[in-house]
Protein backbone atom coordinates (compact mmCIF):
# COMPACT_ATOMS: atom_id res chain seq x y z
CA UNK A 1 0.00 0.00 0.00
CA UNK A 2 1.42 3.30 -0.96
CA UNK A 3 0.38 6.90 -0.95
CA UNK A 4 -1.56 8.15 -3.94
CA UNK A 5 0.65 8.88 -6.86
CA UNK A 6 3.52 6.55 -5.99
CA UNK A 7 4.22 3.15 -7.45
CA UNK A 8 2.31 0.38 -5.67
CA UNK A 9 4.54 -2.21 -4.08
CA UNK A 10 2.79 -5.47 -4.82
CA UNK A 11 3.67 -8.67 -3.07
CA UNK A 12 1.13 -10.58 -5.07
CA UNK A 13 2.03 -11.29 -8.56
CA UNK A 14 0.29 -11.87 -11.78
CA UNK A 15 -2.89 -9.76 -11.44
CA UNK A 16 -2.63 -6.90 -13.87
CA UNK A 17 -5.81 -5.02 -13.01
CA UNK A 18 -5.33 -1.86 -11.03
CA UNK A 19 -6.97 -1.47 -7.65
CA UNK A 20 -9.90 0.55 -8.98
CA UNK A 21 -10.72 -2.17 -11.50
CA UNK A 22 -10.54 -4.82 -8.79
CA UNK A 23 -12.83 -2.79 -6.55
CA UNK A 24 -15.33 -2.54 -9.42
CA UNK A 25 -15.17 -6.31 -9.87
CA UNK A 26 -15.77 -6.82 -6.13
CA UNK A 27 -18.81 -4.59 -6.31
CA UNK A 28 -20.09 -6.69 -9.18
CA UNK A 29 -19.97 -9.67 -6.85
CA UNK A 30 -16.61 -11.20 -7.78
CA UNK A 31 -15.18 -11.94 -4.35
CA UNK A 32 -12.07 -13.41 -6.00
CA UNK A 33 -11.08 -9.86 -6.97
CA UNK A 34 -10.96 -8.99 -3.29
CA UNK A 35 -8.50 -11.85 -2.75
CA UNK A 36 -6.14 -10.07 -5.15
CA UNK A 37 -6.53 -6.81 -3.26
CA UNK A 38 -5.75 -8.65 -0.02
CA UNK A 39 -2.61 -10.19 -1.49
CA UNK A 40 -1.52 -6.85 -2.84
CA UNK A 41 -1.94 -4.91 0.40
CA UNK A 42 -1.69 -7.48 3.19
CA UNK A 43 1.95 -6.87 4.07
CA UNK A 44 1.58 -3.12 4.40
CA UNK A 45 -1.64 -3.44 6.41
CA UNK A 46 -0.05 -6.05 8.68
CA UNK A 47 2.99 -3.86 9.29
CA UNK A 48 0.78 -0.90 10.13
CA UNK A 49 -1.29 -3.03 12.51
CA UNK A 50 1.84 -4.50 14.09
CA UNK A 51 3.16 -1.04 14.85
CA UNK A 52 -0.10 -0.22 16.62
CA UNK A 53 -0.48 -3.58 18.36
CA UNK A 54 3.12 -4.38 19.18
CA UNK A 55 2.69 -8.14 18.79
CA UNK A 56 2.02 -10.63 16.04
CA UNK A 57 -1.19 -12.19 17.37
CA UNK A 58 -3.08 -8.93 17.66
CA UNK A 59 -1.58 -7.56 14.46
CA UNK A 60 -2.87 -10.63 12.67
CA UNK A 61 -6.40 -10.17 14.09
CA UNK A 62 -6.39 -6.46 13.32
CA UNK A 63 -5.26 -7.12 9.75
CA UNK A 64 -8.05 -9.63 9.20
CA UNK A 65 -10.55 -7.24 10.76
CA UNK A 66 -9.32 -4.40 8.54
CA UNK A 67 -9.88 -6.37 5.35
CA UNK A 68 -13.28 -7.61 6.45
CA UNK A 69 -14.42 -4.10 7.34
CA UNK A 70 -12.99 -2.78 4.09
CA UNK A 71 -14.95 -5.41 2.18
CA UNK A 72 -18.15 -4.45 3.97
CA UNK A 73 -17.54 -0.78 3.24
CA UNK A 74 -16.44 -1.17 -0.40
CA UNK A 75 -19.71 0.39 -1.49
CA UNK A 76 -18.64 3.61 0.19
CA UNK A 77 -15.23 3.81 -1.52
CA UNK A 78 -15.70 6.70 -3.92
CA UNK A 79 -12.28 6.54 -5.55
CA UNK A 80 -11.41 10.10 -4.48
CA UNK A 81 -8.17 8.75 -3.07
CA UNK A 82 -6.09 5.68 -3.88
CA UNK A 83 -7.54 2.42 -2.61
CA UNK A 84 -4.41 1.97 -0.48
CA UNK A 85 -4.95 5.29 1.26
CA UNK A 86 -8.57 4.44 1.93
CA UNK A 87 -7.51 1.06 3.28
CA UNK A 88 -5.04 2.80 5.60
CA UNK A 89 -7.89 4.85 6.95
CA UNK A 90 -9.89 1.70 7.65
CA UNK A 91 -6.85 0.08 9.29
CA UNK A 92 -6.10 3.09 11.49
CA UNK A 93 -9.72 3.22 12.61
CA UNK A 94 -9.73 -0.48 13.40
CA UNK A 95 -6.47 -0.15 15.36
CA UNK A 96 -7.54 2.97 17.26
CA UNK A 97 -10.95 1.55 18.10
CA UNK A 98 -9.44 -1.68 19.34
CA UNK A 99 -6.81 0.20 21.31
CA UNK A 100 -9.49 2.40 22.84
CA UNK A 101 -11.17 -0.73 24.13
CA UNK A 102 -8.25 -2.56 25.54
CA UNK A 103 -4.53 -2.09 25.84
CA UNK A 104 -2.79 -4.65 23.72
CA UNK A 105 0.33 -6.21 25.19
CA UNK A 106 3.59 -5.55 23.38
CA UNK A 107 5.84 -8.51 22.80
CA UNK A 108 8.29 -8.87 25.69
CA UNK A 109 11.86 -7.93 24.94
CA UNK A 110 14.10 -10.87 25.69
CA UNK A 111 16.23 -9.90 28.70
CA UNK A 112 19.03 -12.11 27.48
CA UNK A 113 19.38 -9.84 24.47
CA UNK A 114 20.40 -7.03 26.77
CA UNK A 115 23.46 -8.63 28.27
CA UNK A 116 26.50 -6.50 27.66
CA UNK A 117 28.77 -7.85 24.99
CA UNK A 118 31.20 -6.69 22.38
CA UNK A 119 29.94 -5.38 19.08
CA UNK A 120 31.22 -7.80 16.49
CA UNK A 121 29.69 -8.58 13.14
CA UNK A 122 27.81 -11.59 14.45
CA UNK A 123 25.99 -9.50 17.03
CA UNK A 124 24.90 -6.75 14.71
CA UNK A 125 21.70 -8.46 13.73
CA UNK A 126 20.77 -9.06 17.37
CA UNK A 127 21.52 -5.46 18.28
CA UNK A 128 19.40 -4.26 15.38
CA UNK A 129 16.52 -6.39 16.64
CA UNK A 130 16.99 -5.06 20.17
CA UNK A 131 16.92 -1.48 18.93
CA UNK A 132 13.80 -2.09 16.87
CA UNK A 133 12.06 -3.68 19.87
CA UNK A 134 13.01 -0.77 22.15
CA UNK A 135 11.78 1.73 19.57
CA UNK A 136 8.47 -0.12 19.11
CA UNK A 137 8.00 -0.25 22.88
CA UNK A 138 8.64 3.49 23.13
CA UNK A 139 6.21 4.24 20.31
CA UNK A 140 3.54 2.17 22.04
CA UNK A 141 3.73 4.57 24.99
CA UNK A 142 2.97 7.66 22.92
CA UNK A 143 -0.47 9.28 23.11
CA UNK A 144 -2.86 7.93 20.45
CA UNK A 145 -2.65 10.72 17.85
CA UNK A 146 1.11 11.10 18.20
CA UNK A 147 1.55 7.35 17.81
CA UNK A 148 -0.67 7.23 14.73
CA UNK A 149 1.11 10.22 13.20
CA UNK A 150 4.56 8.78 13.91
CA UNK A 151 3.67 5.40 12.39
CA UNK A 152 2.07 6.85 9.29
CA UNK A 153 4.82 9.41 8.71
CA UNK A 154 7.99 7.62 9.73
CA UNK A 155 7.24 4.07 8.66
CA UNK A 156 4.50 4.25 6.07
CA UNK A 157 6.06 7.44 4.70
CA UNK A 158 2.76 9.14 4.00
CA UNK A 159 2.74 12.88 3.32
CA UNK A 160 1.34 15.10 6.07
CA UNK A 161 -1.71 15.95 3.96
CA UNK A 162 -2.64 12.30 3.63
CA UNK A 163 -2.12 11.66 7.33
CA UNK A 164 -4.37 14.64 8.09
CA UNK A 165 -7.05 13.12 5.88
CA UNK A 166 -6.74 9.71 7.53
CA UNK A 167 -6.80 11.06 11.08
CA UNK A 168 -9.41 13.71 10.41
CA UNK A 169 -7.18 16.56 11.53
CA UNK A 170 -5.37 19.52 9.97
CA UNK A 171 -1.91 19.44 8.41
CA UNK A 172 -0.73 21.82 11.15
CA UNK A 173 -1.98 19.42 13.83
CA UNK A 174 -0.24 16.52 12.11
CA UNK A 175 3.07 18.41 12.06
CA UNK A 176 2.65 19.40 15.70
CA UNK A 177 1.87 15.80 16.66
CA UNK A 178 4.91 14.60 14.75
CA UNK A 179 7.13 17.15 16.49
CA UNK A 180 5.85 16.19 19.95
CA UNK A 181 6.04 12.48 19.11
CA UNK A 182 9.74 12.86 18.31
CA UNK A 183 10.34 14.94 21.45
CA UNK A 184 8.56 12.34 23.61
CA UNK A 185 10.39 9.48 21.94
CA UNK A 186 13.70 11.11 22.73
CA UNK A 187 12.75 11.12 26.43
CA UNK A 188 11.40 7.57 26.34
CA UNK A 189 14.49 6.22 24.61
CA UNK A 190 16.73 7.96 27.14
CA UNK A 191 14.76 6.39 29.99
CA UNK A 192 15.05 2.96 28.40
CA UNK A 193 18.85 3.34 28.30
CA UNK A 194 19.03 3.72 32.08
CA UNK B 1 10.54 41.38 14.57
CA UNK B 2 10.78 40.08 11.01
CA UNK B 3 10.14 36.44 10.18
CA UNK B 4 13.84 35.70 9.74
CA UNK B 5 14.59 36.77 13.31
CA UNK B 6 11.83 34.57 14.78
CA UNK B 7 12.68 31.10 16.02
CA UNK B 8 11.34 28.17 14.04
CA UNK B 9 7.88 26.95 14.96
CA UNK B 10 7.19 23.25 15.55
CA UNK B 11 5.75 22.94 12.05
CA UNK B 12 8.79 24.66 10.55
CA UNK B 13 11.13 22.33 12.40
CA UNK B 14 9.22 19.41 10.90
CA UNK B 15 9.51 21.07 7.47
CA UNK B 16 13.25 21.37 8.04
CA UNK B 17 13.38 17.66 8.81
CA UNK B 18 11.43 16.98 5.60
CA UNK B 19 13.67 19.30 3.59
CA UNK B 20 10.77 21.54 2.64
CA UNK B 21 11.60 24.61 4.73
CA UNK B 22 12.02 27.72 2.60
CA UNK B 23 15.47 29.21 2.11
CA UNK B 24 14.94 32.33 4.20
CA UNK B 25 13.92 30.32 7.27
CA UNK B 26 16.72 27.88 6.63
CA UNK B 27 19.20 30.76 6.77
CA UNK B 28 17.78 31.62 10.19
CA UNK B 29 18.75 28.16 11.44
CA UNK B 30 22.31 28.69 10.22
CA UNK B 31 22.64 31.72 12.46
CA UNK B 32 20.54 30.59 15.45
CA UNK B 33 22.09 28.25 17.99
CA UNK B 34 18.78 27.42 19.63
CA UNK B 35 17.00 26.42 16.42
CA UNK B 36 20.07 24.56 15.13
CA UNK B 37 20.23 22.57 18.39
CA UNK B 38 16.51 21.76 18.23
CA UNK B 39 16.82 20.68 14.62
CA UNK B 40 19.85 18.49 15.39
CA UNK B 41 17.90 16.89 18.24
CA UNK B 42 14.94 16.11 16.01
CA UNK B 43 17.13 14.70 13.27
CA UNK B 44 19.00 12.48 15.75
CA UNK B 45 15.77 11.15 17.26
CA UNK B 46 14.32 10.61 13.79
CA UNK B 47 17.37 8.56 12.85
CA UNK B 48 17.23 6.59 16.09
CA UNK B 49 13.62 5.56 15.60
CA UNK B 50 13.86 4.96 11.86
CA UNK B 51 15.24 1.51 12.57
CA UNK B 52 11.99 0.11 13.93
CA UNK B 53 11.52 -2.81 11.58
CA UNK B 54 8.54 -5.08 12.08
CA UNK B 55 9.61 -8.73 12.45
CA UNK B 56 8.80 -10.66 9.30
CA UNK B 57 6.23 -13.38 10.01
CA UNK B 58 6.67 -16.87 8.62
CA UNK B 59 5.98 -17.28 4.89
CA UNK B 60 3.01 -19.51 5.76
CA UNK B 61 1.40 -16.66 7.65
CA UNK B 62 0.53 -14.74 4.48
CA UNK B 63 -1.20 -17.74 2.96
CA UNK B 64 -3.10 -18.39 6.18
CA UNK B 65 -4.08 -14.75 6.49
CA UNK B 66 -5.38 -14.61 2.92
CA UNK B 67 -7.32 -17.84 3.46
CA UNK B 68 -8.89 -16.51 6.67
CA UNK B 69 -9.88 -13.23 5.05
CA UNK B 70 -11.23 -15.03 1.98
CA UNK B 71 -13.31 -17.31 4.19
CA UNK B 72 -14.67 -14.38 6.21
CA UNK B 73 -15.48 -12.45 3.03
CA UNK B 74 -17.26 -15.45 1.52
CA UNK B 75 -19.31 -15.80 4.70
CA UNK B 76 -20.08 -12.08 4.57
CA UNK B 77 -21.12 -12.27 0.94
CA UNK B 78 -23.45 -15.17 1.72
CA UNK B 79 -25.17 -13.34 4.59
CA UNK B 80 -28.76 -12.23 4.02
CA UNK B 81 -28.79 -8.49 4.28
CA UNK B 82 -30.93 -6.46 6.61
CA UNK B 83 -33.81 -5.23 4.45
CA UNK B 84 -33.44 -1.55 5.27
CA UNK B 85 -29.67 -1.78 4.97
CA UNK B 86 -30.03 -3.25 1.49
CA UNK B 87 -32.41 -0.66 0.13
CA UNK B 88 -30.43 2.19 1.62
CA UNK B 89 -27.43 0.94 -0.35
CA UNK B 90 -29.26 0.11 -3.53
CA UNK B 91 -30.98 3.43 -3.82
CA UNK B 92 -29.12 6.66 -4.38
CA UNK B 93 -29.19 8.58 -1.14
CA UNK B 94 -30.13 12.16 -1.93
CA UNK B 95 -28.47 15.19 -0.40
CA UNK B 96 -31.47 15.88 1.81
CA UNK B 97 -31.39 12.35 3.20
CA UNK B 98 -27.66 12.61 3.81
CA UNK B 99 -28.21 15.85 5.68
CA UNK B 100 -30.85 14.20 7.85
CA UNK B 101 -28.53 11.31 8.64
CA UNK B 102 -25.71 13.70 9.48
CA UNK B 103 -27.94 15.80 11.73
CA UNK B 104 -29.18 12.72 13.59
CA UNK B 105 -25.67 11.37 14.07
CA UNK B 106 -24.40 14.73 15.28
CA UNK B 107 -27.42 15.13 17.54
CA UNK B 108 -26.83 11.69 19.02
CA UNK B 109 -23.18 12.44 19.59
CA UNK B 110 -24.00 15.47 21.75
CA UNK B 111 -27.50 14.62 22.96
CA UNK B 112 -28.78 11.29 24.12
CA UNK B 113 -32.37 10.29 24.88
CA UNK B 114 -33.53 10.82 28.45
CA UNK B 115 -32.46 7.66 30.20
CA UNK B 116 -35.18 5.35 31.38
CA UNK B 117 -34.35 3.12 34.31
CA UNK B 118 -33.48 0.33 31.91
CA UNK B 119 -31.21 2.53 29.80
CA UNK B 120 -29.54 3.99 32.87
CA UNK B 121 -28.69 0.50 34.08
CA UNK B 122 -27.35 -0.51 30.71
CA UNK B 123 -25.30 2.67 30.45
CA UNK B 124 -23.72 2.00 33.81
CA UNK B 125 -22.82 -1.48 32.67
CA UNK B 126 -21.38 -0.43 29.32
CA UNK B 127 -19.54 2.52 30.87
CA UNK B 128 -17.13 0.07 32.47
CA UNK B 129 -13.93 0.19 30.44
CA UNK B 130 -13.60 -3.57 30.68
CA UNK B 131 -17.07 -4.09 29.31
CA UNK B 132 -16.24 -1.96 26.27
CA UNK B 133 -12.88 -3.62 25.89
CA UNK B 134 -14.40 -7.07 25.93
CA UNK B 135 -16.80 -5.88 23.25
CA UNK B 136 -19.91 -7.08 25.00
CA UNK B 137 -21.73 -5.19 22.23
CA UNK B 138 -21.37 -7.35 19.15
CA UNK B 139 -21.49 -4.58 16.58
CA UNK B 140 -20.81 -6.93 13.72
CA UNK B 141 -23.99 -8.91 14.24
CA UNK B 142 -26.18 -6.02 15.31
CA UNK B 143 -28.48 -5.35 12.35
CA UNK B 144 -29.75 -2.04 13.67
CA UNK B 145 -26.19 -0.87 14.03
CA UNK B 146 -25.28 -2.14 10.57
CA UNK B 147 -27.77 0.36 9.16
CA UNK B 148 -26.38 3.26 11.21
CA UNK B 149 -22.83 2.41 10.30
CA UNK B 150 -23.52 2.01 6.60
CA UNK B 151 -25.36 5.31 6.42
CA UNK B 152 -22.61 7.11 8.28
CA UNK B 153 -20.09 5.63 5.86
CA UNK B 154 -22.21 6.76 2.91
CA UNK B 155 -21.91 10.38 3.91
CA UNK B 156 -19.79 12.22 1.39
CA UNK B 157 -16.77 13.40 3.38
CA UNK B 158 -15.74 15.95 0.78
CA UNK B 159 -19.20 17.47 0.90
CA UNK B 160 -19.14 17.45 4.71
CA UNK B 161 -15.71 19.08 4.76
CA UNK B 162 -16.95 21.69 2.32
CA UNK B 163 -19.83 22.41 4.67
CA UNK B 164 -17.37 22.72 7.53
CA UNK B 165 -18.81 19.71 9.35
CA UNK B 166 -16.91 16.59 10.22
CA UNK B 167 -17.70 13.57 12.32
CA UNK B 168 -14.04 12.61 12.28
CA UNK B 169 -12.50 9.29 11.38
CA UNK B 170 -14.31 6.30 12.92
CA UNK B 171 -16.95 8.51 14.48
CA UNK B 172 -19.71 5.98 13.88
CA UNK B 173 -17.77 3.20 15.60
CA UNK B 174 -16.74 5.53 18.41
CA UNK B 175 -20.36 6.58 18.88
CA UNK B 176 -21.46 2.95 18.94
CA UNK B 177 -19.24 2.19 21.90
CA UNK B 178 -20.90 4.96 23.86
CA UNK B 179 -24.52 4.09 23.07
CA UNK B 180 -26.57 1.45 24.81
CA UNK B 181 -28.40 -1.23 22.84
CA UNK B 182 -31.66 0.68 23.30
CA UNK B 183 -30.11 3.95 22.12
CA UNK B 184 -28.56 2.31 19.10
CA UNK B 185 -31.86 0.75 18.11
CA UNK B 186 -33.62 4.08 18.58
CA UNK B 187 -31.04 5.87 16.42
CA UNK B 188 -31.46 3.25 13.71
CA UNK B 189 -35.24 3.62 13.89
CA UNK B 190 -35.03 7.40 13.55
CA UNK B 191 -32.61 7.16 10.63
CA UNK B 192 -34.78 4.63 8.85
CA UNK B 193 -37.88 6.73 9.38
CA UNK B 194 -36.19 9.94 8.16
CA UNK B 195 -34.70 8.19 5.15
CA UNK B 196 -38.08 6.77 4.17
CA UNK B 197 -39.55 10.26 4.39
CA UNK B 198 -36.78 11.83 2.33
CA UNK B 199 -36.94 9.01 -0.17
CA UNK B 200 -40.66 9.32 -0.75
CA UNK B 201 -40.49 12.51 -2.89
CA UNK B 202 -37.69 10.97 -5.00
CA UNK B 203 -39.81 7.89 -5.66
CA UNK B 204 -42.79 10.04 -6.53
CA UNK B 205 -40.87 12.17 -9.03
Amino acid sequence: MTPAGSTPRNDAGPATENDAELVAQCRAGETAAFDVLVERHRRQVYQLCYRFAGNHEDASDLTQDTFLRAYRALGTFKGHSAFGTWLYRVAVNVCLNRKAGKRLPTEPIDEREFTDRGVDAADRQVIRKETAAVVRAAISQLPEKQRATMILRMYQELPHEEIASILGSSVGAVKANFFHALANLKKLLRESER
Amino acid sequence: MNSRAMHLTEAELVDLLDGTLDDERRRHVDGCERCAAQAADLIATGEAVSDGDVPEPSPFFWTQLSARVSEAVAAEAAKPRFAAFAWAHESWMGGAAAAVVLCLLLAFSVWRPAPSTKIATETAATAQPDAVGDETIDLDSDEAWALVRSLAEDLDEDQMDAEGVSLGAGAAEHLALHLTDAERTELARLLEEELRKSRAPESAS
